[in-house]
């Protein structure tokens, strides 16, 4: 074998050599019969004629040594991609478009992959992913059939308990679940600075696997109360500020006034929030420390499980259900239920279902483009069967032309392909920088190995697929029909084919258009969705005073002079805060309305709201009955609560509501106003059991300041943060957030899963007008002589118009009867994207239609406008 | 000759010119006359077909070829068996004789 190889070598790299050889031994030979003629006794000239004879046509014999050479395949190959080269350079409009048409679809199929690649299927970023699940605090009886729960945090009560069981988990790990709320003052380093942290328990990085780039994770104990504060900064932070200084670690920053020791830096590739908080920013990790006043805290903790090896989560579930059922008998407040499950089915399970209907309207977009591919070789075959037919005369082999015509395609597809991955490559980072939205892993996502081998396979497949169909189909060369040209009519084959691929490709593009179009009526009808708040001219900003005055009367002052002081800003309509603004967290406390006969586990749960009295202003929530708080309102006097809609109904269905008596927080409240609801989850949900109580009463560690204006907010937020500073000039204030904002990133992950969609049915769109005017011209050019005989009998113009326009509409519509059934198979998939939009929407499907047939005749019409042109007599001539 | 003869003549060619190399080199030439020396003229191979057969059977090792100066002071290339040649020889021989017997007693047996 290795000598196999030498040969190889030789012959395909030292060809000139291996040539020059086979020249001078066929010379010799040629010199040593010519002797040997002459030897007996013929003439020098005859003798070598005599030779010459014998030898036979030396190019001939060069030929046949040369088809045995090792290697002489991939010689063919070279060669023949060397020919396909010259062919496509020769009709560059034919290359371009087929080259562009290719690069979309493997461009678009290339990006979608590689998102659905990095955000669903990579292994998450963590030593043994698949054994860390999520351990989730639910009932899970409540959630039959539901598969997404989002709100199922656990009381650190029960996440200690857990984790003092030896259960099935080597591991248990918890982390604040609404981190994003949380913030740290970092002071005494230049200029004060809102950071975003979090608080996780110490077992975190080991359970995930996760090692510090500097220094040094927490240690065991630094998550006990009393330990010595300590604080790891996340990679970007440490860039940021301080620059990457190693230096820093062992140093002190100061943190919500108290001192924390920098014990390391986390590694880039450890994006925490990407996986637990997509669209949010951290800067620090701090010890989540469990001690009594967490108790208080409720179900706040998320928590992660490290499976022993080799057990499964069936099992897992089963004996996490027993503890939870015993804790539940103790006691009923602290859980409801255990859940376990993946913690990457956790993490994607909300954006799987959307990425592979995108992911199928890809390959809808790249089959179009085949289609279109196929019709264009089809064409151009079809001229090309002269030269073909020539080729045979001379002796090629068929299957030698099939190789030729096949490598042909195969070099569009590798030329599109290369086009379509540097799109990818340019398209995936922009789509990872969208930060704000909140797509799990989306900042992670690039165009890797696996995506590159995607791409390089669609396009060589694509190559061979597109190419195989028409040169297996109108190459059946027969010779003297195709050189005697009179042949006009054998095309018919291939004609019919062409059409039954515009049939089918306006049928794709009419499923991509139904899908698109009934995202954009689900788009709409959101946008339309009364909030129960008016969102635009408000701007938040968070203001976190940290443990510096207590929870009680100073608190409020400081809140109140704050207050004060940003109401006179010129500009300000109103001023208030709350707790928790809308599309933003989430929590639960109970409210026990006087008299009822709930039993106490079963208090009603409601989501509670800390405000100060211009509340319902600034947000423009319309008070239906009673009044809004005010400033009698405080510590001392009785307590009161403002109740929505919803809750109102819920609670006193038979009764008003107001001035009835209810017991939260071990106080009792009185209602006094009832206010309209708002959607408070997201703007797809419809608003729960929702109350309002006053800061005075409920004092609370750090508020939202809202703030409605004409002033824009570029031009308000310095003033708000000199107004803060007049009160305390060591309280930054750093992010401002316009609410619409909020509103707008709550929709981003539809808006762009919608946007993807309608590039790709624009694509689709845009696609089929392209092949079926490509496929009418040549059918128009194919008839030009048939159209020239109908003008010359007396045919209007008008009725050749119609002859084309009628073929092309009759096949716009078979191709939109098509598309119309595979919608109402293919649109159910969709069901989950929608929003009060049913599947099989009339309108959609109407307009998209309409919208489809137009652009078809559209397409037909430019062609159809030639045929009129004819001159009848320049056509009879034609050929 | 016919285009059907060479292809039943194909398998052939090998064994025997293997068979004309057994003795000695020769050269392209030598090789022909050879053959139709030992076959007693009732083969006469083209230098079509014997080229190819010599080139493919040097790239696989059964025959060695060298410039040499012929008889006539003339630059020829030589080919020669060598070890594995010469054992494709053996392997090629009995193969052809089992043939052959097959052969005739099947065209015997009518």
């Amino acid at each position: 074998m290795p000598k196999r190889i030498m040969y190889l070598f030789r012959n395909l790299f030292r060809t000139r050599t291996v040539e020059q050889e086979l020249n001078d031994e066929l010379r010799s030979t040629l010199e040593i019969l010519t002797q040997e003629k002459m030897r007996h006794g013929l003439s020098p000239s005859a003798a070598r004629r005599e030779a010459q004879l014998e030898l036979g046509g030396v190019e001939q014999v060069k030929e046949e040594v040369r088809a045995v050479r090792t290697g002489r395949f991939l010689e063919d190959v070279v060669r023949d991609i060397r020919f396909a080269f010259r062919a496509l350079a020769r009709s560059p409009g034919f290359t371009t478009v087929a080259v562009l048409t290719l690069a979309l679809g493997v461009g678009a199929n290339t990006a979608i992959f590689s998102l659905v690649h990095s955000i669903v299927f990579r292994p998450l970023p963590y030593r043994d992913p698949d054994r860390v699940v999520w351990v989730g605090d639910t009932d899970k009886k409540n959630q039959a059939g539901q598969v997404e729960i989002t709100q199922d945090p656990v009381t650190s009560e029960t996440f200690q308990e857990w984790r003092r069981q030896p259960g099935p988990f080597e591991n248990l790990a918890a982390y604040h679940a609404f981190f994003t709320y949380l913030s740290y003052n970092l002071t005494g380093r230049g200029e004060p600075e809102r950071l975003a942290g979090i608080e996780v328990s110490q077992s975190l990085f080991p359970l995930l696997g996760v090692n510090a780039a500097v220094g040094r994770v927490f240690q065991p104990g630094e998550d006990r109360p009393g330990a010595t504060p300590v604080v790891l900064l996340t990679h970007g932070f440490w860039q940021r500020r301080f620059a990457s200084d190693p230096s820093v670690v062992g140093q002190t920053i100061t943190l919500n006034d108290r001192a924390c020791l920098i014990v390391g830096v986390l590694p880039a590739a450890f994006d925490f929030a990407s996986v637990f908080s997509p669209g949010a920013r951290l800067d620090v990790f701090l010890p989540l420390i469990l001690d009594k006043e967490t108790r208080s805290y409720g179900h706040y903790l998320g928590v992660l499980g490290r499976l022993r090896p080799g057990v499964q989560i069936v099992p897992a579930q089963q004996q996490m259900d027993a503890l939870a059922q015993q804790e539940h008998a103790r006691d009923p407040y602290s859980v409801d239920g255990v859940w376990l499950l993946p913690l990457k089915a956790r993490v994607v399970g909300g954006v799987r279902s959307s990425l592979f209907v995108l992911l199928g309207a890809v390959g809808f977009v790249l089959l179009i483009a085949c289609t279109n591919l196929v019709n264009l070789l089809l064409a151009r075959g079809s001229s090309r069967r002269k030269e073909m037919a020539v080729r045979v005369a001379l002796g090629a082999g068929k299957l030698r032309l099939v190789r030729q015509l096949l490598t042909e395609s195969i070099v569009l597809g590798v030329f599109g392909g290369l086009i379509g991955l540097g799109m990818a490559l340019l398209g995936v980072p922009w789509l990872s920088r969208l930060s704000t939205i909140p797509i799990p892993r989306l900042v992670d996502s690039r165009v890797d190995s696996s995506a590159l081998a995607f791409a390089l396979i669609i396009s060589i497949t694509t190559g061979i697929l597109v190419g195989l169909f028409p040169a297996l189909w109108s190459y059946k060369p027969d010779v003297n029909e195709a050189l005697n040209d009179a042949a006009r009519g054998s095309t018919g084959g291939s004609h019919r084919l062409q059409q039954t691929l515009v049939v089918f490709e306006v049928a794709l593009s009419l499923i991509l258009l139904v899908g698109a179009g009934l995202l954009i009526r689900s788009f709409w009808n959101l946008l339309q969705v009364n909030p129960g708040f008016r969102p635009e001219g408000v701007i938040a900003a968070r203001i976190d005073p940290g443990n510096k005055y207590g929870r009680d009367q100073r608190l409020v002052t400081f809140f109140n002079d704050v207050l004060l002081r940003v109401s006179t800003i010129p500009g300000v309509e109103a001023a208030a805060y709350s707790d928790t603004l809308p599309l933003d967290r989430f929590r639960i406390w109970t409210l026990m309305p006087k008299g009822s006969t709930y039993r106490p586990e079963q208090a009603p749960e409601v989501f509670p709201h800390v405000i100060t009295p211009d509340y319902f202003r600034v947000m423009k929530i319309p008070l239906e009955q009673g009044r809004a708080f005010n400033d009698r309102d405080t510590a001392d006097s009785p307590g009161v609560v403002i109740l929505n809609q919803t809750l109102a109904k819920r609670l006193w269905p038979n009764v008003n509501a107001m001035g009835q008596m209810a017991k939260s927080g071990g106080r009792w409240l009185q209602v006094i106003g009832v206010v309209g609801d708002v959607r408070h989850s997201g703007l797809d949900k419809k608003a729960g059991s929702e109350m309002y109580l006053a800061l005075p009463q409920f004092p609370f560690g750090f508020m939202d300041l809202v703030v409605r204006s004409n002033v824009p907010p570029e031009a308000l937020a310095p003033a708000i943060r000199q107004a803060v500073w007049s009160v305390d000039p060591n309280q930054p204030v750093e992010h401002f957030r316009p609410l619409q904002q909020m509103v707008d990133t709550e929709l981003s992950p539809r808006r762009f899963s919608m946007w993807l969609l309608i590039a790709f049915a624009a694509s689709a769109l845009l696609l089929a007008a392209v092949g079926t005017y490509g496929v009418m011209a040549y059918a128009v050019a194919q008839r030009t002589r048939e159209i020239g005989i109908r003008l010359a009998l007396g045919a209007q113009r008008r009725d050749v118009l119609w002859l084309v326009v009628g073929q092309g509409a009759v096949l716009a519509l078979i191709g939109v009867a098509t598309g119309i059934s595979g919608a109402f198979g293919l649109t159910r998939f969709l069901s989950g994207l929608l929003y009060e939009v049913k599947p099989i929407d009339a309108i959609s499907f109407l307009s998209v239609s309409l919208l489809l047939i137009a652009v078809a005749l559209l397409a037909c019409y430019i062609p159809a406008r030639r045929a009129t042109k004819v001159d009848p007599m320049v056509a009879l001539r034609y050929e | 000759m016919g285009e059907k003869r060479t292809d039943l003549l194909r398998g052939t060619l090998d064994l025997l010119v293997l068979k004309a190399l057994s003795l000695e080199p020769l050269h392209g030439v030598g090789i022909s006359r050879r053959i139709t020396q030992i076959t007693k003229g009732a083969f006469q191979v083209s230098f079509g077909s014997l080229f190819p057969s010599l080139h493919r059977m040097e790239e696989r090792g059964w025959v060695e070829a060298e410039w040499r100066t012929s008889e006539n002071n003339r630059r020829a290339k030589y080919y020669r068996l060598s070890s594995t040649g010469r054992a494709q020889l053996r392997v090629e021989e009995r193969d052809w004789n089992k043939v052959v017997k097959i052969m005739a007693g099947a065209v015997q047996s009518t």
